[in-house]
Order: C-alpha cells, then sequence, then structure tokens
C-alpha cells in the first residue's frame, strides 16, 4: 500500500473515531453499569436494591462450600459457587456493551488519553476494551490499528505498555466480584476504591514508558532530536 | 475457544443470555483450573511448612505497603495467574490474615504485573511490541506495582 492510501485510510479512521455517535441510552446504560457494579445501593432498604450486583445474585439457601475444606477438591467447590456470579455479571455486560455503554464510555475519556497517557484518542476504543471487557479483544483492536500502519512506533510502544499494564484490570477483579465484595463491603470499603487504584496504576505505566522512549530508549531518542 | 458469536449484537434479551454463556464458559475453562492450582498449591505450602518461611521472607517488601508477609505468595500466584491470586488474598481475608483496605489494594498491585507469561503472549505478541522492548515493559509493569502499593498504602491510612 502506497504511503498517501495509509495517510487517507488513517485520516478518514481517525475521524470516524473522533466523532462516535452514541445515542443517550448509551450514557444510560453507562450510568446504569456504574452504579449496578458500584455497590451504590447494597444497603438500600427499599426497591432501589434491585439496582445491586449483589443483591441481585441472592443466595444459595444452602451452604455449598463448607469451612472446613481443602486442597483441589475445595478449589473446585470454591470454582463451582462462583458460576452464578460470572455469569450474571458477564450477561449484565453484554447487554451494556450492545447498548452503546462501552461507546459512550470511548466517547466521554478520548479526550483525556493523549495528555494523561501519551496516545492519541483515537486509540480509545482498544484502550476501553482492553479495561473493562477482555484482555484478548483490546489486543486484537491494537493489531488491528498496527497492522494497518495508523500509529507511530513510538506511539504503539506506549500503548502496548498500557494495554500490559494491568491487563483487564476493571473487567477482570469485576466478574470475580461475587468473591470480595461483600468482604470489602463488611469492612466498609467502597467497591470502586480498588478500580481507581486500576486506573491509576494503568496511567503510571503508560506514563513510564514514556519516560523511557524519550531518555533511555536508544532508538526514541534519536527520533526526538 | 471462539467467542465471537457470542459478542453484542443489540438485542437485550440474546445479550443478557449470550453473556451468561460466556460466563458459564469462562468459568470452566479459566477459572475453576486456576482455584483448583492455587488450592493444592496452599495445601503443599502448608502441609509442608513452607508458608511461614515464605511470609517471612516476603515481610519487608509486603511490609512497604503495609501488608503481612503472606500476601507475597498471594503476589507471586498473582504473576503466575491473576485470578488465582485474588482467591488466595480472598482466602486469606477469610483466615483473618488481611483486612478489607488490605484486599482491596492487593488488586491493583496483583493486576499491575499479573499472568506475565499468558499477557506476554496475548498482548505484546499480538500487538506486534519490538521483542527488544518486552524486558522494559516487564520492569516497568513492576515498578508500577510497587508505585500503586506505596500510594494504596498512603490511600488506605487516609481514607480507612
Amino acid at each position: 500500500m502506497s504511503e498517501q492510501q495509509i495517510n487517507e485510510e488513517k485520516k478518514a479512521f481517525i475521524e470516524e473515531q473522533s466523532h462516535i455517535k452514541v445515542k443517550w441510552k448509551g450514557y444510560v446504560y453507562l450510568l446504569f453499569a456504574i452504579i449496578f457494579f458500584g455497590g451504590f445501593f447494597a444497603g438500600a432498604h427499599s426497591w432501589l436494591k434491585i439496582f445491586d450486583f449483589t443483591t441481585i445474585l441472592g443466595k444459595f439457601g444452602v451452604e455449598l462450600r463448607g469451612t472446613t475444606g481443602a486442597g483441589a477438591r475445595d478449589g473446585f467447590m470454591f470454582g463451582f459457587t462462583v458460576f452464578p456470579s460470572v455469569a450474571l455479571c458477564l450477561g449484565i455486560i453484554n447487554v451494556v456493551e450492545g447498548q452503546q455503554g462501552l461507546l459512550a464510555a470511548q466517547k466521554l475519556l478520548n479526550p483525556i488519553f493523549k495528555p494523561l497517557c501519551g496516545f492519541p484518542g483515537w486509540c480509545g476504543l482498544a484502550a476501553v476494551t482492553g479495561l473493562l471487557t477482555s484482555t484478548d479483544g483490546g489486543a486484537a483492536l491494537t493489531r488491528d490499528i498496527v497492522d494497518k500502519g495508523f500509529i507511530s512506533k513510538k506511539e504503539q510502544t506506549i500503548f502496548t505498555c498500557f494495554q500490559y499494564t494491568a491487563s483487564c484490570g476493571i473487567g477482570a477483579p469485576l466478574s470475580l466480584g461475587a468473591l470480595w465484595y461483600p468482604l470489602l463491603l463488611s469492612s466498609s470499603v467502597i467497591i470502586i476504591y480498588p478500580f481507581l487504584l486500576v486506573i491509576v496504576v494503568k496511567i503510571i505505566g503508560a506514563n513510564l514508558m514514556r519516560l523511557y522512549c524519550k531518555y533511555i530508549s536508544k532508538e526514541f531518542k534519536e527520533v526526538n532530536a | 475457544m471462539d467467542m465471537s458469536k457470542y459478542a453484542p449484537k443489540g438485542s437485550i434479551l440474546d445479550d443478557f443470555l449470550n453473556g451468561i454463556t460466556k460466563g458459564l464458559f469462562f468459568v470452566l475453562i479459566s477459572l475453576i483450573p486456576a482455584m483448583i492450582m492455587s488450592f493444592s498449591l496452599i495445601l503443599i505450602l502448608n502441609l509442608t511448612g513452607l508458608m511461614p518461611i515464605i511470609s517471612k521472607i516476603f515481610n519487608p517488601i509486603m511490609g512497604l505497603f503495609g501488608l503481612p508477609g503472606e500476601t507475597g505468595i498471594a503476589l507471586v500466584t498473582g504473576w503466575l495467574s491473576t485470578p488465582s491470586g485474588l482467591i488466595m488474598c480472598v482466602d486469606f481475608f477469610n483466615k483473618g490474615i488481611i483486612n478489607g483496605p488490605q484486599l482491596a489494594i492487593m488488586i491493583p498491585i496483583m493486576w499491575a504485573c499479573g499472568s506475565c507469561l499468558q499477557m506476554t503472549g496475548r498482548v505484546l505478541a499480538v500487538c506486534k511490541l519490538d521483542k527488544k522492548y518486552y524486558f522494559p515493559v516487564y520492569i516497568i509493569s513492576w515498578i508500577s506495582a510497587f508505585a500503586i502499593g506505596i500510594i494504596g498504602r498512603i490511600c488506605n491510612a487516609i481514607f480507612f
């Protein structure tokens, strides 16, 4: 492909990614997801309780896993008890994604990626997918951008480091939420606290790579000069 | 396994059911093996008496983050497989070794540098990163884990 062709395609892609249209329901679903998984109504006494993940997850009614177990058998029973919670979590996330909730998150985050993390905002879809839903989805979208030649090598290095550090750092702990949500709630720690720290880790990772590219890497030092 | 046929398409009911199917497969294929591995590992460490020794070794490092030495084992396990590391932390909480705020900061610490070998294949290789940058990325992920440990400790001290 000629350079001109790549440039034209890149322009169209950036145009498309920077002006994504999100319907209002996308924002509503995003807000719903934050409230539902954030545990804001965990302590509610009215019908508002339905907006809480652990409430909807309910109870088994019988003790499926005793307290004296150990080893592989205990591990299996532990795994068995998380079937419903992971299934419910991924079900809800799938709905939110299908109703443009993820797109809304991307639209809100796009402008802050460049100043905060050092890669262009139009990489937002790959970044948000890698953070919220799946490592492999995020990596595949990154690969797509790289293969098409849209991103410079330096940006690619920084962006890959962002993807690698705390990969799927919100989606993965969220799907295991049933294990640790009740523990945090019982010690009156807000659920979003670890998620905020995960975002901080990602920003630290990307910026350390930025510093590495600027001061240590021979290849990019020359580019800078 | 190809999960793309369960990807959301816009119909709420179908998406919900497809997501549930994805979740069930995920538990069966990824989580249960990870849990059997980590629980067997804990049992082996307990039976051989290695647990107290390892926690003593990790005490000074994890102590920097305001965490007990046992969490070092979770960190190492998390380095191999993050869900297993998280499950270990939950187990430690149930045994009273760590408290809620400590569990909360273990999540970003483990995820920052977790599942290293898996992620090399699933992220670094897929994103076509030049091989000479693999090592810097590992080092950066460890430094980030260290940094968030310190930040987490400070936040815990302020808020909880």
